[in-house]
């Protein structure tokens, strides 16, 4: 029974961990921005180095176990190998050992169309690895609170943290439920089972949702809750050096993505 | 002494309702008092405990006469917010009052809302942690903590806010006895330190007797005692009557005024009270006495058939590698009454869940009439064993206590004729026949937990599991649970309840199965059990951290003059304490 929340947060204390949410924030849409402003196999290739050895660095193994890096594999591969056959751009054919490389069913494989698609696949895992590094290094509270910082109303990202507390509760109480309702000679194993079964949940589950919602809402106000006055904050951000300096660098990375790109030097 | 809450003609109906819920209270408390409020379910404790801060009528509506003011303020010209800072209210359900992902935050949340400075917070904090006892869980998750702690949590959490006043709603009617313990030392403390009011609905009785100083009985919505702890439980006939637990040592003195015409004045209502009474009226003698009065039911001269269930070196691991059974070996005989007893986490309702397939042996076996349930599935196990669950919100969900009732058998197949002669013979059974139309959710906790027992019995269990039958229930539901004990077992069936209250243990049980950390650690009669004068079971006790029921711990005290150590129920106790006076 795991009464921890299942989110992708990874404890740590790394340099990315130290950071504030809002530098992480800044930086993961700044990688974002200069991934999509340059479409160039050389720059992206540095943007994914920097933004997987960052991972590496900050999360260690987890870097290649997330569900993000896993699903950004599984989409960026297949790119190289459908681009480098079916994209127009291709014209000279790729020599494997004197001979015509050649996928079956689509055909042979272009050098040009290799790259489109090593580009396109290097843009997408650089993306990728940002954003585990963001989630992965940032608690959820931290994030909210960095979003309030940043003009979210307090109401807001109370709403969005407590729902990540009431998900596993709803899960553990469903299957509770699920339990009870077998124990009583429901099966739940054909398609038409599972659907006559969903009434005897659902019903359950909806009432005792409600019923501790009302609970809580009630512990809420008993707790000062909604008082109408400014809220002190003990968990409070400031701006360190290090985010200085990182703020710093993700403003040159724009700068510089956007000059490239206007001026199309490459 | 200053006086911290004035109730002046109080009467109070929720929205959309006939009945008054609280009807013309008039009650003056002082600073310092620790005050127990008891009553049956729906008696108005709740209520009254949410219109001290203000949450009734704030929140809720309904119509509120009379003037309630606490520490000077009105309730019904104040928000909850603002009354906070003066009532910290506490719940019975620890885990919906915990929403932070640390305790520290989770304590802090409180002051942080009233806008206080961050050095003052953090001060209050640490004093509400050391007060609770949570010091070194600062950084934990709330929410996997033990019930105890939880619960010790959520008074943190409001004491942070430096009330005056301390409003607990039975804080411990969802923990296990070690939990219980843990709250009723917790506000002992706080309450020594003298500067708090402490108000606590509770239903166990035994421990206001002991700590409070003061018992406010509700009935019916209105206040109908008000006094010291004995005068309280004085008249334990209408105390009993109303559906409150009377201390046990107070019912064997009543016993023994009532039956042998023995009276020694008040009835005294803790074990140390009792104890001083006698032993300074009885001489001390190497004799025991025995007692011929040993609850004689009717289920337990019935002859026990074969074993229906055999538990064979059980393991099971969770997943996540929690070793959960540690090799259960247990044996039960067709028609036993069986309790399961013992901590949280123990492992009681893993087992439990063995025997109807739920769970299934990582290593080890479960037969059940002969049946390896490793091969079988739930369903079909339903057919031989019957599983209540703790929460009948867990299982209601129809729109009549019939169509509840009907639900299983028709999973077991039956139609018509024979389903209706089914569902009528169940509701019969448990004396809720005249409810066979009704809606199960318009019905009170106690009917609906008998609904939802008459549902598990409308498919002919020949086993049935009750798991935590008397949880949340006042002393008039755990009297009906120990009846549908007897009906059960009357209609043939094995019966097996996991359980936290010893009293009804001693009295109901057959056979007590103590389990620890996976492990059964010992396993006989209650009164084998409970026999204090056997250091193994001491130890066993002691280790488990459960306590013997009240007149069996007064009778070991009083095992110098003339008792024996094994006492079950008062009714026993008042025989033998009789025949010592003759």
């Amino acid at each position: 029974m795991s009464y921890e929340i299942d989110t992708m947060y990874r404890p740590g204390n790394s340099f990315f961990h130290r950071l504030d949410p809002r530098t992480k924030l800044a930086w993961t849409l700044g990688v974002m921005i200069f991934s999509f402003l340059l479409f160039d196999v050389k720059v992206l290739f540095l943007t994914f180095v920097v933004s997987f050895a960052l991972l590496i660095w900050s999360t260690g193994r987890y870097a290649l176990k997330s569900l993000i890096s896993r699903v950004a594999l599984l989409i960026a591969i297949p790119q190289i190998i459908v681009h480098g056959c079916l994209n127009a751009v291709g014209v000279t054919p790729v020599l494997f050992m004197g001979q015509i490389a050649s996928i079956p069913f689509l055909g042979p494989l272009k050098w040009e169309g290799v790259l489109f698609g090593l580009t396109y696949a290097l843009r997408v895992l650089g993306m990728a690895f940002t954003a585990v590094l963001f989630v992965a290094t940032t608690h959820p509270r931290d994030l909210v609170k960095g979003f309030e910082k940043l003009g979210l109303p307090f109401k807001y990202g109370f709403m969005i943290l407590m729902s990540l507390q009431l998900i596993p509760e709803a899960i553990r109480e469903m299957q509770i439920i699920l339990d009870a309702q077998q124990s009583r000679g429901m099966r739940i194993k054909s398609f038409l089972e599972r659907m006559r079964g969903l009434l005897p949940v659902l019903i359950p589950i909806t009432i005792g949702s409600m019923q501790r919602v009302q609970m809580m809402s009630m512990a809420l106000e008993a707790r000062a809750y909604g008082a109408p006055v400014q809220r002190t904050e003990l968990r409070d951000f400031r701006l360190h050096k290090a985010d200085k300096i990182m703020l710093c660098a993700v403003s040159i990375m724009i700068v510089i993505g956007i000059y490239l790109f206007l001026w199309k030097i490459i | 002494m200053e006086k911290v809450i004035s109730i002046n003609n109080l009467s109070y109906k929720y929205p959309s309702t006939d009945n008054w819920a609280l009807k013309n209270i008039n009650l003056e408390i002082y600073e310092g008092e620790y005050v127990g409020l008891i009553g049956p379910n729906g008696a108005g404790k709740t209520t009254l405990s949410l219109i001290l801060n203000g949450l009734i009528p704030n929140a809720f509506g309904g119509e509120l006469k009379g003037r309630v003011s606490v520490c000077g303020m009105d309730v019904s010209e104040h928000k909850t917010p603002e009354l906070s800072q003066n009532v910290g209210l506490v719940f019975s359900d620890p885990e919906a009052q915990l929403s932070q992902f640390t305790v520290e935050e989770e304590v802090a949340f409180g002051p942080s809302n009233l806008g206080i400075s961050k050095e003052k917070i953090l001060e209050n904090v640490t004093t509400a942690i050391r007060a609770t006892g949570l010091k070194g869980l600062e950084g934990r998750t709330p929410l996997a903590l033990s019930g105890g702690q939880k619960q010790r949590v959520a008074i943190a959490a409001v004491l942070a806010m430096n009330p005056r006043v301390l409003v607990l709603d039975e804080p411990t009617s969802n923990l296990d006895p070690l939990g219980t313990c843990e709250i009723f030392r917790t506000i002992k403390e706080i309450v020594d330190t003298g500067s708090f009011t402490v108000i606590m609905a509770e239903h166990h009785t035994e421990l206001l007797a002991e700590y409070a100083t003061r018992i406010i009985t509700l009935n019916a919505g209105q206040v109908v005692a008000d006094g010291p702890p004995q005068e309280a439980f004085a008249r334990c006939r209408d105390v009993d009557k109303m559906g409150i637990r009377v201390p046990q040592v107070t019912r064997a003195f009543e016993l023994l005024d009532e039956n042998y015409g023995l009276n020694f004045g008040n009835y005294p209502v803790t074990l140390k009270t009792a104890y001083d009474l006698l032993s300074k009226k009885l001489p001390k003698t190497s004799l025991n006495g025995t007692s011929s009065n040993r609850t004689s039911l009717s289920y337990m001269k019935r002859e026990k058939g074969k074993a229906v269930i055999r538990v064979e070196n059980l393991h099971y691991w969770y997943p996540g590698e929690v070793h959960a059974l540690k090799g259960i070996n247990l044996e039960v005989r067709q028609g036993e009454v069986v309790a399961i007893v013992g901590q949280n986490g123990s492992g009681k309702t893993t087992l439990a869940k063995h025997i109807n397939g739920l769970l299934k042996p990582s290593e080890g076996k479960v037969l059940v009439k002969g049946i390896d349930t490793s091969n079988s599935s739930v369903g079909e196990l339903s057919r031989i064993v019957g599983y209540v669950f703790q929460n009948p919100n867990h299982q209601l969900f129809n729109v009549s206590v019939f169509k509840e009732v009907a639900f299983g058998p028709r999973n077991l197949g039956l139609k018509g004729e024979e389903l209706e002669r089914r569902v009528d013979e169940a509701l019969n059974a448990f004396g809720i026949g005249n409810l066979k139309e009704e809606n199960p959710f318009g019905l009170s906790l106690g009917q609906r937990k008998l609904v939802a027992i008459a549902s598990v019995f409308s498919m002919h269990p020949e086993i049935v599991i009750l798991d935590e039958p008397a949880m949340g229930q006042d002393h008039y539901g755990v009297k009906r649970i120990a009846e549908v004990v007897r009906a059960l077992s009357d209609n043939g069936c094995t019966v097996m309840v996991i359980t936290h209250d010893m009293s009804f243990v001693a009295e109901y049980m057959e056979r007590v199965v103590l389990m620890q950390d996976g492990r059964i650690i010992i396993e006989g009669q209650p009164d084998e059990i409970f026999d204090m004068a056997s250091e193994k079971m001491k130890h066993y006790l002691d280790a488990t951290s459960l306590r013997a029921p009240q007149v069996t711990e007064l009778s070991y005290l009083l095992s110098d003059h003339g008792f024996c150590t094994n006492v079950m129920t008062p009714t026993e106790f008042a025989e033998i304490a009789h025949r010592r006076f003759v």
